[in-house]
This record gives C-alpha cells, structure tokens and sequence, in this order.
C-alpha cells in the first residue's frame, strides 16, 4: 500500500469547479488539521521523476509553512516572507487536498487526488519519503491519534487509516452508507475512542469505533440530505452538525440529539473555546458555546464570501482572519466588537465558471495568517499582530494549499486535533 | 585438363581474344549486376507505405458514438479493392446493412449504407471481406457501439476470438494454378535466354553426325510449347479461381469479374499465354527462324511476368510500380537459374547425349560454364529480391513459424539452400570431373535433374507463397492473446490480465504488458491468497484457482508517465470469479497501471508497468520495451505503420544489400574468370 517513491508519474487535471460543487464546503471544518484547508479546486497535470533527497537541506521546517501547487512545494518563512527552499522532483501536476501534520510536526501526510494518494513530507529533511495509495476522491485528511492518519475517500465514504510509521494502510474503516458521499471526522479528546463522520450523502452522523475502526452506529437527523460541518464544544460537551439548512446538536455523552439551530455552515471555535463562529454565508454568526442555550452573541457581515475563518488575539481583543473568495482579500474583524476592522490584500483565486461553491483556505501559525491565491501563485502572508501584509510570496500557479509547521492553533486548542 | 576435342581446341586457340559471344555474356552480365544492385539498394531504402488489410474504419473499432451513423465506411490499405462484402449487425442480431459499394474515386475505400434502425444501443458487429488487387480474399471484423454504455468484456473477447484476419484457407486451385503458372513462367523467361547464351554457342561448335543443334531446336521449343500450354491452363484455372471468390461460378459472375481491374489483367495474361502458344507451335512447326520464336518467347513470358508482378502482394500492399518491378525481377532472377536449368536437364543433355563422348563432356562443361554465369546472376537477383520481398510482408521472425505465409517462405528458403548446394556441387565438383580425361556426363544429368526437381517444388511453394495473406497482413495473431503478471502482497496475490496483450521483460528483468494504443483491452484481475506461486500466472490457472472476493470496488488507475492521461476505471465482477472491465488506453508510451481493492477486507494497492505501442505497431511484434519506453517525445499522430522497422525486418534489408554486393562481385569474378578461358 505504501508506494516506495520510485515512480515517474503524470496527473491529469479535472476542472476546478468541479472538485468545488462536489465538496460543497464553504470554509474549514474549524476542528481539525492545522491547514484550514478544507476542500481544493486546484488542478494541473503533468508528470514527474520521484526521486528525493536532492532539494532537502535537512534543516528542519519548524515555523514555515509549506505551500502547496500542482508543480512545487514551497517552503516559506514567514518572517522574511520569502520562499527558503523548494520541493520540486515528484511533484508535476498534482491535484492536492487536505494536508495534516502530525502530533510532532515531523511529517506531513497530504492528499493528492491525481493519483489517489497521500504524499509523506518529512519536515526534517523537507523530502517526500513515501507514497502512500489509498481509495478515489479523497479530501480531508485527520489525525486522530499519534499513530494514525485517516484519510476520507469520498468515492467510496470511506476512511483509509495509515500508520504514521509504516505509512502503510492499517485499516479502512466503511463509514458511509451508500460506500460513497463526501465526508469528515468530528475527534476530540473527551470522546475517547470515538470519532463522529458526517456524509453528504447520509442524513445521520456516524458514530465510528476509532479502535475497532468500524461504524459502530448512526445518529439518525431525518429522512434525506446530509450532513458536513461538524464542530464540538469542550465547555458544553456539544457536538455540531451541518444537515442542510440546519445545524444538529447532540449530546455527545448520550450521543442524542438535544437542539437545532435554524441556520448551518462551516463552524470555528475560538481558542478559549467560549465562542464559536458560524460562516453562514456573507454573515459571521457568533454563539456562545460554554452552555447548552447556544446563544447568538451577535453576528458580523462581510462583503466578498468569506471563508477559513483563524482567529489571534491581540491587546485584549479578539481577532478573526478570513480569506474571501469573491475578492482579492482577507479581512480582519474585531469578535468583541462584532465588526470589520481592516481588508488586506491576499491575491485572487480561480473562480470556474461551473463552480457552485468556491474555497479559499487559510492558516495560521506563529502570529501569521497564510492563504493561498491560486490564480496568482502567490501566497498572502499577514502578521496577525499588526493586522497587515507582510508579503505575497511567490509560489507557483495553483497554489493553493498551505501547512504551517508549528502550533498552528488548530481547532483553536493549539492542538493538532 | 586435356585439350581434346573440338570445342577445347577451340578454347585454346582462342584464349588470349575472347569471341564475339563470350564479350557480349560478360556485358551483359555487368549489366546485369549493375541493375541488380540498382534495383536491391533502390527497394530497400525506400519504406513500405503500406500493408493490404483495413487501415480504418469509421466507426473505428472499439469507438463509441452517441448515435448510429447512416453509413459505415472502411478504408483500406494498399492499391485497391476489387469487391467488397460487408455486413453490419445490429446487438440484436438482425442485419442492418446495404449493399457495400467501392468507392469510384478511391478504390480504398468502400462504405456501406445502414437501414433506418430503431438506434439500438450496444455493440454492432462488422464483418467485412474484400477481394483485393492482388486477387486474394482478406476478411475481417470489428465492432462499434452506440451509447456511452461501458463495452461489455465478454463481447469484445468473442468480437476478438471472431477477428482473425485475413483467412489463410486459402483455394487449393488458385494455389495449385498459380504455382503451376510461376513454373511455366520461368521455363519461358530463362530457357530462351539460356538456349541463345549457354547451349547454341556450344553445340553450334560440335562438329557431330548427330547435328546437336537440330536436337536442341527441337527438344526446346516442344519444351518451351509445353510450358506455353501450361501457362495457358494454369493461368486459366487461377482467373476462375479468383472469379470464383466472388460467388459461385458463372457466366455472371466470370463477367462481374472481368469488369474489374484484375479480371482485365488476366485477360491480357491469357491472351500473351495463347500468343506464346501459337508462336511455339508455329516453332516446333518450323514455320519460324530460331532469332524469332526465341525473341517472341521471351517478349511473351516478360508480357506474362509483368501482370503477375502487377497483381503481386507486393504491387498491391507496397507500390504498384516498385512492388511490381521487385516482383518482375525476383521472376526474372529465378528464369535465368531455373529455366536455364530446365533447359539444361531436358534440353542440353539428351542433346549432347548424341554426339561422341569426348565431345559430350568437353561441350557439357562448356555449357556448364556459361550457364553457371547466368545460374549466379539469376540467383544474385533472385536472393537480394527475395529478401526485399520478405522484408516487405514478414514483419518479424516469429511471424515465419506463426503464419502460413511465413512457413511457406521457411521452407521455400530451406529448399532454395538446397539447390544451392546441388549447384555448387555442379559448379565446383562435377564440372572439375567433367573437365578430367574420364570425366561423366551422368552423374552431372543425376544432378541437374535432381536440382531441377527442388526447384519446381520451389515453385510450387512460391505458388502457395503468393496466395496467402502476407505475414505482415496476419500478424501471426491467432486470436487474443492473454498476458498476466503477479504480484504477491503479505496475505493476497494480485494477478492483472491484459487481453489482448504480451508480457515483455526489460533488460532489469521486470515485466511488463505491451498493449496497443486505442485499442480495446480487457483489464481482469484475481485475487488469490496463495502467493509464492509462478512468476508467471496464467490465465487460466487464475480462473482455476480459488479466487478472493473484494469488499469494495475494484479499480484500476492508469497513469501515462510521460504523457497527458490518467485514467481510473472500475471492474465488475465476473462468473469466474475475476474482476474485469474493456478499457483503452489512448497514448503510446509506458505507463502505470495500479489496482486496488480489499479482498477478504484487507486494502491492497499493487502497481503494474506497462508499454504502450502505437496502433497498428502490435503486431509488428519485436518492438523492444526499452525502446518505446525512451521515446518520451514520441508523436504517436505523426507514426506510419511500419515506419519503424524491426530489427528483424532490418537485418532482412541487410540481406538483400550483401546479396546484391557479394552477388555482384561473385558474377564479376566468374565472369572474368570466363573471359580469361576464352
């Protein structure tokens, strides 16, 4: 399962619209992988000669964040907002997805859609050591413990567990009813050995046994529709769900259902894990999660379609990062204050004419917010602190994936996952 | 040697000036020589353009369209089809074709018109047969479908099983007719030029009661009326043949046929057999001057030789014009040594039989050795020809044991080796013995007559020879041919299957398919848990097996490693157990080919090498892996069938280039040497 890197290789692309309509997320899933990097609509082709250990300097990585294009891997220091070093050989025409790095930021496992793999980067040595081939239509990639990576294919709704060590496939876990359906995977800690999948092609979470690797059973939302964004609250020990137009909470104790919110989309805790921001379309829609009322502490408009929401705070005031898609921007809003502070340039991304739904990922790490511009081939990076650019660092066309090497605040615990 | 009689007197005497006869043999041979090497080094530098079978077709095979077109066209290879049958079925079974007309402009092309269906969609067979130029039957089949619905692998395995190319059941009268034809024709293209060369200057010299040259008059020109007579039936008997593949024989179809090109070929052929008739009979009459029926003869065999060259594989799937005249030559060439040697055994000999002994072997060996100057051109053309023809229509070595074309040459070549060997004998044994004070005539007749007989059986072969499909045309394809490659996990072995397809080994001792660009292929893979068995699986010891079921889908993701394609495809389930689907790969180069799935619940992942040749190149099978797969800039739109030689082919080209040198400079020294005795 784990492919030696050896082989020349070439990656057609697929439109970019495409991979949009067909992962339908608006923003990151706000839990998970440190690279907010939730859905891709990059798409390249071209073919590349697997052989490694040229373009390593063994200098290590920590504090850069790597961008990802079709055709390069560039690592960036954000201080200098400069790209240090290049990864280049075996990299021709990929079509990326999630990254994740692991609990020691040794590696980072990214997935890469053209030929249904995910690529083993050692942070260290800045090679890529392994492939590893896991099921078609992969996009989210998790790490829910220190010896495991799952990777969802979506074409057949099932997860791939890879040893972080072998980086060969230990398990595939059938999560999915329908063995297809974009999905995700709700972990946290409190949950101990179980994990939560949402479908959009099941109408109920999975509850799924993360060391029997098995769906041990289904929380049933209705009759039709799915489910996607998911989010948990350590303060109430709530679980959220996306099911259309609606987001489920449930009991995670008693895994029931216990109260609907009447709006739905991508969900980000903030860091003290007392807020939590929904991306309810152009409109930020700010709770309060240390209860079980869930209440609306306000809401913040944004003009542009944000998405990727990160948040830093600074001089006592809490501040929200987003990356829009419908403008060459990133805006900053005060989460106290409910209101927009600043937009900053960040570079424009490719908007397909077929696309229903457009992404644009963000990161943060080290006090720098990162997002992509594939269009460009550039990524923004921005100093959190003082809320500007520092620079659009020139990557490659397409880029757009990036993977901070660090506490990146993920999941907004500081935490990997 | 002992200068006895007359004719050795004569050569001493004259030693040190050559006679009028001996200048114009040695010009002429030069001249020979000089068109033989023209002729070998012109045919092998120029590439075939082309091979007689279906070049294309649109629908082309395998393709898939949304709707049924009005019309099924296909084009062919070569100068030209005669007459064309083509059926068109639809997956119900029911005929849906008109009638197939050739094409007026383009006598390549011939299309055939579709009923007004109901645009059933699924696989529709097309079985074609044509009656090319060259006057053989080639058939054929392939297959289209209409709708976007995957091609279902159990038609395409019987649509390959049915496509076997051209038939080689070939009609044992148009066999028989057209060896008996190449056998007339070289008695009537190299006996006069032998007579007027190597025996009338001879036995014009003996000075004998039994008046030689009155014998040889007469014994020739009932042998030349013989093979004239043959000629005629022989001809005759091959037109009807080749009418006759048309339908049943008739008045009507003998007139279909005669409406065509080949049919009006055959008209002058017969009509130059019936001249030679009447000319020879005129001579066995008397009632004409020996120059005159000589030169008639001659004329009339090379009319003959001509429309044979021009319906040869070689005029119809090369060039009609250079085929043609490697055709005529490779005839010529085996006039001047069979047909010399005809007239040697059935002529000269009982000729020389009737004068006295000292005379006879002094005569014989002078016979001997002017004919042994025609004997090496005509082998000297015939070789560096016959390897420009086998180069032409055998595409590799394995084609000379796979195809009746193939074996018919091998065997021809092998008997060619023989009647070499009984020439050198005569040349550099017997003819010393014939030059001794108690030299023989008999043994020397033995030996001819022996030589005389393999060549006929030569002939007889080249009959044989020239009515099958080239191998180039066949391919030595029998059908299908399935290829599999193992690859052993912890617990699971996961075979891939290729059909149709080869297993090649690289020079690291990996294998890998070679497969066919734009070509259907069936894609089946097993699983078992028995790893550790052969290297090589076959198929059917996979079908055998006990094969694993796979809880998720199985795919296949193929990836061009140097081109612009990746591909991924799932496989279904078979009732044996297997998983397979009909996919094509539409770029030439290696590629990738990984399979996955989880049999018994366990994931595996397995990657497959594979070589991609051009379509068309398959058959051309001694494609070297390494070669394909270094061609990373290789444009496949812009590659010819057969623009790339094998190696076999190549060395078949070099074959021809050493016959005509050494050949040359063999005839140059024999015929100085000849010059010097006088």
């Amino acid at each position: 399962m784990s492919d030696p890197v050896k082989r020349r290789r070439f990656v057609q692309g697929v439109s970019g619209g495409l991979a949009i309509a067909v992962a339908g997320c608006l923003g990151g899933n706000g839990e998970g992988n440190g690279n907010g990097n939730d859905e891709h609509d990059d798409h390249g082709s071209d073919d590349g000669d697997h052989d490694h250990g040229e373009t390593g300097d063994g200098e290590g990585s920590e504090g850069f964040a790597y961008a990802f294009a079709p055709d390069a891997v560039a690592i960036v220091d954000p201080d200098e907002g400069e790209v240090v070093d290049v990864l280049t050989d075996g990299i021709d025409g990929r079509d990326w997805g999630d990254t994740q790095i692991t609990h020691d930021y040794a590696q980072i496992f990214a997935i890469d859609d053209s030929l249904n793999q995910v690529l083993v980067i050692d942070t260290d040595s800045r090679e890529i050591v392994s492939e590893v081939d896991i099921g078609p239509g992969a996009t989210h990639i998790y790490h829910p413990n220190d010896d495991e990576i799952w990777a969802h294919a979506d074409d057949e709704g099932t997860f791939y567990v890879i040893d972080t060590d072998s980086h060969d496939v230990a398990e595939t876990v059938d999560a999915g009813l329908e063995g297809e359906g974009h999905g995700k995977l709700l972990y946290h800690e409190d949950f101990g050995s179980t994990g939560y999948a949402t479908n959009v092609n099941d109408p109920a979470v999975h509850v799924i046994d993360l060391e029997a690797y098995e769906r041990s059973d289904s929380i049933e939302l209705g009759d039709e529709g799915g489910t996607h964004y998911k989010a948990y609250s350590p303060q109430n020990g709530l679980a959220y769900f996306e099911y259309g137009d609606v987001t489920a909470v449930v009991d995670t104790d008693a895994n029931e259902i216990v109260d609907e919110l009447d709006f739905s989309g991508g969900m980000y805790l903030t860091p003290d894990e007392e807020r939590m921001g929904v991306l309810d379309g152009d409109e930020i829609r700010v709770l309060d999660v240390t209860d079980d009322d869930n209440e609306e502490i306000g809401s913040i408009s944004i003009d542009g379609g944000p998405d990727a929401l990160r948040y830093y705070e600074a001089d006592g005031t809490l501040y929200g990062f987003t990356a829009n898609t419908m403008t060459p921007e990133a805006v900053v809003v005060d989460l106290d204050e409910l209101e927009e502070v600043t937009r900053l340039d960040a570079g424009d991304i490719v908007r397909p004419d077929d696309a229903h739904h457009l992404h644009r990922s963000g990161v943060s790490g080290g006090g720098y917010f990162f997002t992509p511009a594939d269009a460009d081939g550039t990524v923004a990076v921005i100093d959190m602190t003082e809320r500007e650019l520092v620079e659009q660092v020139e990557v490659g066309d397409g880029v757009d994936t990036v993977q901070y090497v660090g506490d990146s605040g993920t999941g907004y615990t500081g935490r990997t996952r | 040697m002992r200068e006895g009689g007359p004719v050795g007197r004569r050569s001493h005497r004259d030693a040190s000036k050559p006679t009028r006869a001996t200048g114009a043999i040695r010009t002429s041979l030069v001249l020979v020589v000089v068109a033989l090497s023209i002729l070998a080094l012109a045919s092998v530098a120029t590439p075939i353009a082309a091979h007689a079978y279906l070049s294309e077709s649109d629908p082309a095979n395998a393709e898939q369209v949304d709707e049924l077109p009005d019309a099924v066209t296909l084009s062919f290879s070569g100068d030209g089809v005669q007459v064309a049958d083509v059926t068109v079925t639809d997956p119900d079974g029911e005929v849906i074709s008109g009638d197939a007309a050739v094409d007026p402009d383009d006598a390549r092309v011939v299309s055939v018109p579709l009923e007004d269906a109901d645009d059933v969609e699924g696989m529709y067979a097309v079985d074609w047969e044509v009656l090319a130029d060259d006057g053989h039957t080639t058939s054929g089949s392939f297959f289209f479908s209409v709708g976007d619905e995957p091609l279902d692998r159990d038609a395409v395995l019987e649509s390959y099983e049915d496509d076997e190319g051209p038939d080689e059941e070939l009609s044992m009268l148009a066999v028989g007719s057209k060896g008996l034809v190449l056998v007339a024709l070289v008695g009537l293209v190299g006996g006069p030029i032998t007579a007027a060369v190597a025996v009338y200057p001879v036995v014009r010299r003996l000075d004998s009661p039994a008046r030689p040259t009155r014998v040889v008059d007469r014994r020739l020109t009932r042998v030349l009326a013989g093979a004239s007579v043959l000629l005629f039936a022989s001809a005759l008997g091959l037109g009807l043949a080749r009418a006759a593949s048309i339908g049943p024989l008739s008045i009507e179809t003998l007139g279909l046929f005669l409406e065509t090109p080949l049919g009006r070929t055959w008209l002058v052929q017969l009509a130059a057999a019936i001249a030679l008739c009447g000319v020879l009979a005129a001579a066995v009459l008397g009632a004409l001057s020996r120059r005159t029926w000589l030169a008639a003869t001659a004329f009339g065999a090379t009319v003959v030789a001509v429309t044979v060259g021009w319906t040869s594989h070689s005029a119809t799937a090369v060039d009609r014009l250079q085929g043609g005249a490697v055709d005529v030559a490779h005839v010529g060439g085996a006039g001047l040594w069979v047909g010399g040697l005809v007239v040697l055994a059935l002529v000269a000999v009982p000729a020389l039989r009737a004068t006295d002994r000292e005379e006879r072997t002094a005569a014989a060996a002078a016979t001997v050795r002017r004919y042994s100057l025609l004997a090496l051109s005509g082998v000297t053309l015939a070789g560096a020809t016959g390897f420009v023809l086998a180069a032409w229509h055998v595409p590799s070595a394995s084609a000379l044991a796979d195809t009746l074309y193939g074996r018919s040459l091998s065997a021809k070549t092998l008997l060619v080796l023989l009647a070499l060997g009984l020439g050198g004998l005569t040349r550099f044994v017997l003819l010393r013995r014939l030059e001794s004070p108690t030299g023989s005539i008999v043994t020397f007749a033995r030996t001819v007559r022996l030589e005389v007989v393999v060549l006929v059986v030569v002939l007889l072969l080249s009959g044989l020879l020239t009515s099958a499909p080239t191998a180039a045309v066949v391919g030595g394809d029998d059908g299908p041919s399935t290829a599999a490659i193992e690859r052993e996990g912890d617990d699971v072995a996961v075979t891939l299957l290729a059909i149709p397809a080869e297993v090649r080994s690289t020079a690291e001792g990996d294998d890998r398919f070679l497969l066919q660009a734009e070509e259907p292929i069936v894609f089946e893979v097993a699983f078992s848990n028995d790893p550790g068995g052969s290297d090589a699986v076959e198929a059917t010891a996979v079908r055998d097996g006990d094969l694993l079921d796979s809880d998720r889908t199985v795919r296949v993701l193929a990836d061009a490693v140097n081109g612009d394609a990746t591909i991924e495809f799932e496989l279904e389930e078979t009732d044996d157990g297997t998983y397979a689907t009909v996919q094509s790969l539409p770029d030439d180069g290696p590629w990738a080919l990984r399979v996955t799935a989880s049999p018994d619940g366990q994931f595996v992942s397995e990657w497959f090498d594979a070589t991609v040749v051009p379509s068309g190149d398959y058959d051309h099978g001694d494609h070297a892996v390494e070669d394909v797969d270094h061609h990373d800039d290789h444009d496949h739109d812009d590659h010819q069938v057969g623009a790339t030689d094998s190696p076999f082919v190549i060395g078949l080209q070099f074959g021809a280039i050493a016959v005509a040198v050494v050949g040359s400079v063999a005839v140059v020294l024999e015929a100085f040497r000849f010059g010097r005795r006088g």
